[in-house]
């Protein structure tokens, strides 16, 4: 049986097929602290790619309030649930993922999995803006902001495909139709071979693949590809105005590349990890994880590095590290990709694409500009309109 | 000669007590079951128990050579056809395995007319399942697995699993969401949600308002560009095409996950639901008109071998989830 190696759990797993690693494989940074869940990313996924027939009720993209939020209903609790319990352990600097991943709990099937109700896509948005727990009445402050993390929480969390390095939708098609492509890894169904067993849909523990009822067979992200081939980057990153989103390549952890925006805060700041690292699927979008949350639910979430990545962030902006600021300002400033990015200055950030040349340059401060009350060159007073 | 007499009473007085256990059980189960107090009548026609005559020798099911092969799977022509009590097990070989299909036995019947070659597939099925137009609803099916006489009897087993790359299997697919749709038209969403409402879809070109778009238009009302964002339909998958022309399509397989829709669809069939009953007939040409494809051409007088499989759409059963006969070896009267 496939042993494949899975470097965001620290050890060997099963799968059914052999390691093929792409040549490179694209994935994303999400600063989790900066998305606002203004939904402007799933409204450019859905303008671009699912406003047609039958996929009235899809969401490649969704932002989904956490704790209480979930598209569908309860994907990551449900799958959470029936995995059981989920150890890690420190060995040698690295986090060793001791419990079972999704392909190693299945019996009989290729992953463990569960096709959603018709009814848990019902309510993309439920329990958005819903704090953890309710305040405490009057006069009880104790549940007041008092520091970080915070008593009363909540945050957005964006979810796209996570284009996996082992995906379970891909290893759970029994007909082979879909496949990762090997210029960039993006996971993509063939159109023409699907025949809508839904095997996909209930392997994948992120339930980002979705069934189409009117074509019959299933869909799901396609990580913009055709813009990818064209230099640019996906829509739900190129239209998000909170610039949370960091689109490139990620190499493997030995192999990290300094100057590479992905593999600098994934691999060398550790400021960015995976979303749950323990199903196995070495999903390749990353997320600074907020900080201002109960480390318990980041941990859920994220795994232990995830709580790490949250110290090494608070870490970086105390001590205005200005490489991770600037990687991270860059984040979708422009629609090309850029696969460098270098400080310059001291003051200024830049991106390059493959050739080398610039792509984007932002500064690492905005400018400020002090303003008197009164205007003596004018002779009026100036007043903050609320 | 003692002795075996003495087995023999042991056998007897072991069966007598058995038989007496048994007897016991069921006066037991009488007496602690509550009395139904309608009994359910039971329609299903009587199978029809002549034993096939076998002009060729070895064959378990013959292809009865008739004027002309009827389509309609209630077509009278049917019942001078011989039956034969097919036994469906798992489909324990290939991922995905299914342990505990739904159904467990099917009713065959096959005729040729020296053109055409038809089955009529018959199993009890109480509740139908006949559309797919939510994540969570699967079809009723059933196929014919088709497969030349003249495969090494080493590669039966292999040939068996959906063919080989060298023997590929020939497979006629009826489908119960096909059949919905030749019988009352391309099922869309708004069948099964009728008050569906929208905002608007995408551009779909021509003269089309936000208002023209607010109620759902059938696929066929669509102007041609506008199906192009119907992913599945511009890619040219038969699951998607609205303009269905029958129920039954005609795949070939080379192993197992490797079904492929053929060139040609001249497959027939028909299928219908009655007092919990599917009677489905699906049908092909003897002379395959995608040969050069791997499909099986077939002549009076000839063997072939054929498998079958059922699907029950309520249970989820979809792909290799599914129950499957054993092969057979058929053969076409003369």
């Amino acid at each position: 049986m496939p042993q494949v190696y899975n470097w965001q759990m620290g050890r060997e797993m099963w799968y059914p097929y052999p390691s093929a690693r792409p040549k490179r494989q694209a994935a994303g940074v999400f600063n989790l602290n900066k998305c606002i869940g203004c939904q402007t990313c799933t409204i450019a996924c859905k303008t671009a790619w699912t406003s047609s027939k039958g996929q009235e009720y899809m969401l490649w993209n969704n932002v989904e309030t956490k704790p209480w939020g979930s598209y569908p209903l309860g994907w990551d609790l449900k799958i959470l649930s029936a995995l059981g319990t989920q150890k890690w352990k420190k060995e040698g600097g690295t986090w060793v993922y001791k419990g079972s991943t999704i392909f190693e709990a299945a019996r009989g099937e290729r992953g463990l999995g569960y096709i959603p109700d018709p009814e848990d896509y019902a309510n993309p948005n439920i329990g958005e803006d819903m704090v953890s727990i309710p305040l405490g009445r009057d006069g009880d402050r104790s549940r007041y902001i008092r520091g970080i993390p915070h008593v009363t929480w909540f945050f957005y969390l964006p979810r796209i495909c996570n284009h996996c390095t082992f995906p379970a939708c891909l290893a759970a098609c029994p007909r082979m139709a879909i496949y990762k492509r090997s210029e960039d890894g993006v996971v993509l169904i063939d159109q023409l071979r699907c025949r809508g067993y839904r095997e996909c849909v209930r392997a994948c523990p992120y339930k980002k693949v979705f069934y189409n009822p009117e074509t019959r067979i299933s869909e799901k992200c396609v990580f913009c590809y055709p813009a990818i081939e064209g230099g640019e980057i996906p829509r739900c990153f190129r239209n998000c105005i909170g610039k949370i989103r960091t689109f490139g390549y990620i190499n493997l952890p030995e192999k990290a590349d300094p100057e590479n925006p992905i593999d600098f805060l994934v691999h060398i700041k550790k400021v960015a990890s995976p979303l749950l690292p323990q199903l196995g699927l070495e999903p390749n979008i990353y997320y600074v994880p907020p900080v201002h949350v109960d480390r318990r639910f980041i941990q859920m979430l994220f795994g232990p590095m995830g709580v790490e990545a949250v110290d090494n962030y608070l870490e970086a902006i105390r001590k205005q590290d200005v490489e991770v600021l600037g990687a991270l300002i860059l984040a979708n400033s422009s629609e090309k990709i850029y696969t460098r990015f270098k400080v310059v200055g001291g003051d200024q950030v830049v991106g390059y694409d493959e050739k080398g040349h610039e792509v984007v340059r932002v500064p690492l401060k905005e400018p400020v500009y002090v303003r008197f009350r009164y205007d003596s060159g004018r002779n009026l007073y100036l007043t903050n309109t609320p | 000669m003692v002795k075996r007499r003495r087995v023999i009473g042991y056998i007897a007085a072991i069966a007598a007590i058995a038989g007496g256990i048994f007897a016991g059980l069921i006066g037991i189960r009488r007496i602690t079951q509550p009395t139904q107090l309608t009994p359910t009548p039971i329609t299903t026609p009587k199978p029809v128990e002549t034993p096939a005559r076998t002009p060729i020798p070895g064959a378990r099911i013959i292809a009865k050579k008739i004027p002309r092969v009827p389509i309609d799977p209630e077509d009278p022509m049917w019942s001078y056809v011989d039956e034969l009590s097919i036994e469906l097990g798992p489909q324990a070989m290939a991922y995905p395995t299914h342990t505990s299909p739904a159904m467990k036995s099917l009713r065959v019947r096959a005729a040729h007319d020296g053109e055409l070659l038809g089955f009529r597939l018959e199993w009890s099925n109480p509740k139908p399942h006949v559309d797919v137009l939510d994540i969570n609803r699967f079809a009723d099916q059933c196929a014919v697995l088709l497969l030349p006489p003249r495969i090494p009897q080493d590669l039966l087993a292999a040939a068996w699993q959906m063919g080989t790359p060298e023997w590929p299997a020939t497979i006629l697919n009826w489908r119960a969401d096909w059949q919905e749709d030749i019988d009352k038209g391309f099922r869309e969403v708004e069948d099964l949600y009728p008050n569906i409402a929208i905002d608007g879809y995408a551009p779909y070109g021509g003269t089309a308002t936000i208002k023209d778009l607010a109620k759902p238009a059938r696929i066929s009302e669509m102007p041609p560009e506008a199906r192009k964002w119907l992913a599945g339909l511009s890619a040219g998958n038969i699951f998607s095409e609205p303009e269905r022309r029958s129920s039954v399509a005609k795949l070939i397989a080379k192993g197992p996950g490797t079904i492929t829709p053929l060139k040609t669809q001249d497959a027939l069939g028909k299928g219908v639901w009655r007092n919990g009953m599917w009677r489905v007939v699906l049908a092909k040409r003897l002379k395959a008109s995608d040969e050069a494809l791997g499909e099986l051409t077939m002549a009076p007088g000839a063997l072939f071998y054929v498998a079958f499989a059922v699907w029950e759409g309520g249970s989820g059963e979809r792909g290799g989830r599914k129950a499957i006969s054993d092969l057979i070896l058929a053969g076409l009267e003369a």
